[in-house]
């Protein structure tokens, strides 16, 4: 946050809340690195981790040699990192997740080779790095490590359901997962565990988002295979009817205090919207999650989400679920629909400032 | 008086760290809900159909042509087009100016825009290279851009003008056909191009935005350094690239200098940072492939970066601290 935002919020929190000086300079203090200098040193202890792995693998062995040694190896770098994260500077955050990262990526190797593993056969590993990370998620770390552990959870759970009608469930029940977590923020944020449960909203987000773009041809095409054909057709419906409810869910919760008639008049929209926009399931995730983050106030979310709305039309354009024309209908009618919402919004919906 | 979304932001994320107590965050609901009340909601939804409504409608035409339709004749097509685009220029005229329907019809023309252009080419089959479509795509944008004071306007050309920038240096880096240029020349005019939409928007910034943000100087700064820094980093492989490399070395000093003492910008300085550590990785790769230590090479460039990474992350929220100071 800016300095002078910072400075009026902190004013107004020693009035409302008559804060001494030393707490006001914790505040001060304590605003978290902004989102993007997060993903970029992510990403920097991402690859160094992956380059530290090879090194490991490689010549270390002469030292190393053998899945004892280089599991040790692994513990030994798990357990410096951990070390690290005692330290509360920043330079020692970013070393140790590095050290945690490459330490997670060799006991994770060991396994897999003893297990002489092929890669259509991931579920070992996966079912070790979640334990792995999920462990290291609760030990003391770092805003950034506590994320990269969440994250590791959720997506090796998402390599134990496989695909499917069962990927779908996943995809769907980690955005009601998302969507409940930030609608509730205000209720866990002082929460002993709330850093935790922060991470998980976040690792939620993101790899519901990741899924409905990645998995979009898994989810929504496999009605090409003729093999699996009532599979598919169950993979396809439960997904769509399952973003379409979620949505539909979140608006509910929103307007469940408002009169009668605007609440059932929103939910009319947003089933009139959820109608239109069934075959671009992705898009009614990203209005769900938007929603819910909204009322969050994670503004970095709700400028990612449009991002994610973009990537998502261009997947849907090369989708062939359906077809161009068919995509270009439900463009143009869910556009109309929305756009004459947004002009009758300001007359059917008063609000004194 | 209503607590901002920024501030609600910044309280609920102390109560996550840790900073705030229970009881001092019932004490804050208590006088005000720490969600966003019945205006900010409506200004938001308000702001998400209304956009997204014009942009889904556009790229709803774009689908369409895309589909190509052959039994409909090119007349209906062009009527079709320029009826979309006349509609949402019309819509943009009865709108109040800098409103957010006036910059959503103004967005839906400069995607209408391109649209129009594909199906003059798809109808005609005028043998134009990709980069052609998407270069004339951007600069046929700036009339609607100018007037929509709208950041999303200018980010769009921006995009489609990079990517215009990207298939030309793509193209003349295999063939060097284009006025003879090769990929470090096509590249160094990536640079240039996004280095004068940094200039412009630094100094005209509150002339052609409603709402100035820094959000068009961060693209294009990142459109400046990553054009050089892969210029750079090639230029440690391939002696084409050297000039690339030395004017990468003056601009990230310069923006370096620049951010930090004159126009403070954390993303711009992050940016640059990171570039440099991969241009320097690549130097370090390159020095140990040429004495041919495969296990100095993986080790070096991992420890350069994560070493680099770690004092940057130092810096930079040394600096960001000293911002809220």
């Amino acid at each position: 946050m800016k300095h002078d935002s910072l400075n009026v919020l902190l004013d107004r929190l020693q009035v409302e809340l008559a804060l001494d000086e030393d707490q006001r300079n914790q505040l001060r203090a304590g605003s978290q690195a902004p989102w993007w200098l997060s993903a970029l040193l992510g990403l920097a202890a991402w690859f160094s981790a992956s380059f530290f792995i090879v090194a490991f693998l490689g010549p270390w062995l002469l030292l190393i040699e053998g899945p004892v040694g280089r599991g040790l190896a692994g513990l030994l770098l798990l357990l410096a990192a951990l070390w690290l994260f005692r330290r509360g500077q920043s330079f020692a955050h970013q070393i140790a997740l590095a050290l945690s990262l490459t330490g997670q990526g060799l006991l994770i190797f060991v396994l897999a080779e003893h297990l002489q593993l092929e890669l259509d056969n991931l579920r070992a590993p996966a079912v070790l790095s979640m334990l792995l990370a999920g462990i290291l998620l609760w030990l003391p770390s770092s805003f950034l490590h506590r994320h990269v552990c969440a994250l590791v959870v959720l997506a090796s759970a998402a390599v134990l359901v496989g695909s499917g009608t069962g990927l779908a469930l996943y995809c769907l029940l980690l955005a009601a997962c998302a969507c409940a977590l930030w609608l509730g923020r205000v209720r866990w944020a002082t929460h002993p565990q709330a850093g935790r449960i922060r991470a998980i909203a976040d690792a939620a987000t993101l790899l519901s988002l990741c899924l409905a773009a990645t998995m979009h041809h898994q989810l929504l095409e496999p009605l090409l295979d003729l093999q699996k054909l009532a599979a598919a057709r169950w993979t396809s419906a439960v997904y769509q009817v399952g973003m379409g409810l979620l949505l539909l869910t979140v608006v509910a919760w929103l307007l469940r205090n408002m009169k009668r008639a605007a609440y059932w008049s929103g939910l009319g929209a947003t089933v009139v919207l959820v109608i239109l926009a069934h075959p671009a399931p992705g898009l009614v995730l990203t209005l769900a999650l938007g929603l819910a983050v909204f009322q969050a106030s994670n503004r970095s979310w709700m400028a990612l989400l449009p991002a994610f709305a973009a990537f998502y039309l261009f997947i849907l354009y090369y989708s062939l679920h359906i077809s161009l024309l068919h995509k270009s209908l439900v463009m143009v009618v869910s556009g109309l629909v929305l756009l004459v919402g947004g002009l009758l919004l300001p007359r059917l919906w008063r609000v004194q400032p | 008086m209503t607590r901002s979304l920024k501030h609600n932001e910044q309280i609920l994320a102390w109560a996550e760290e840790g900073l705030m107590t229970p009881g001092q965050m019932a004490d804050l609901e208590a006088q005000q809900a720490l969600i966003p009340g019945p205006l900010q909601w409506r200004t938001l939804l308000e702001r998400v159909t209304v956009t997204t409504g014009a942009l889904l409608f556009a790229i709803g035409v774009i689908f369409f042509f895309a589909w190509n339709w052959a039994e409909m004749h090119r007349f209906a097509k062009f009527a079709l087009g320029l009826g979309a685009l006349t509609g949402f220029a019309l819509l943009a005229v009865f709108a109040l100016p800098g409103s957010v329907l006036y910059r959503a019809a103004l967005l839906a023309c400069c995607l209408i825009t391109g649209a129009v252009l594909a199906l003059i080419g798809q109808t005609y089959q005028t043998g134009a290279d990709a980069w052609q479509l998407f270069a004339i795509w951007a600069l046929l944008m700036l009339p609607w851009a100018c007037p929509s004071g709208s950041a999303a306007c200018w980010g769009l050309a921006w995009a489609v003008g990079n990517f215009a920038g990207v298939l030309f240096f793509v193209q003349n880096h295999w063939q060097g056909l284009f006025a003879g240029l090769h990929g470090h020349q096509a590249l160094m005019l990536l640079a240039a191009g996004n280095g004068v939409v940094v200039l412009v928007f630094e100094l005209f910034d509150r002339a052609l935005l409603v709402k100035p943000t820094r959000a068009l100087q961060r693209l294009a700064g990142l459109g400046v350094l990553t054009a050089l820094g892969v210029g750079a980093a090639g230029g440690w492989w391939e002696a084409e690239y050297l000039p690339v490399l030395l004017t990468f070395g003056l601009v990230a000093a310069a923006t370096l200098f620049f951010y930090l003492q004159r126009r403070r910008d954390l993303p711009i300085l992050a940016m640059t940072l990171f570039w440099l550590i991969v241009v320097g990785a690549c130097a370090l790769a390159r020095l140990t492939w040429e004495a041919d230590q495969t296990f100095l090479m993986i080790n070096a460039v991992a420890l350069f970066v994560l070493l680099g990474s770690a004092l940057s992350a130092v810096w930079l929220t040394r600096l960001s601290r000293e911002m809220q100071t």
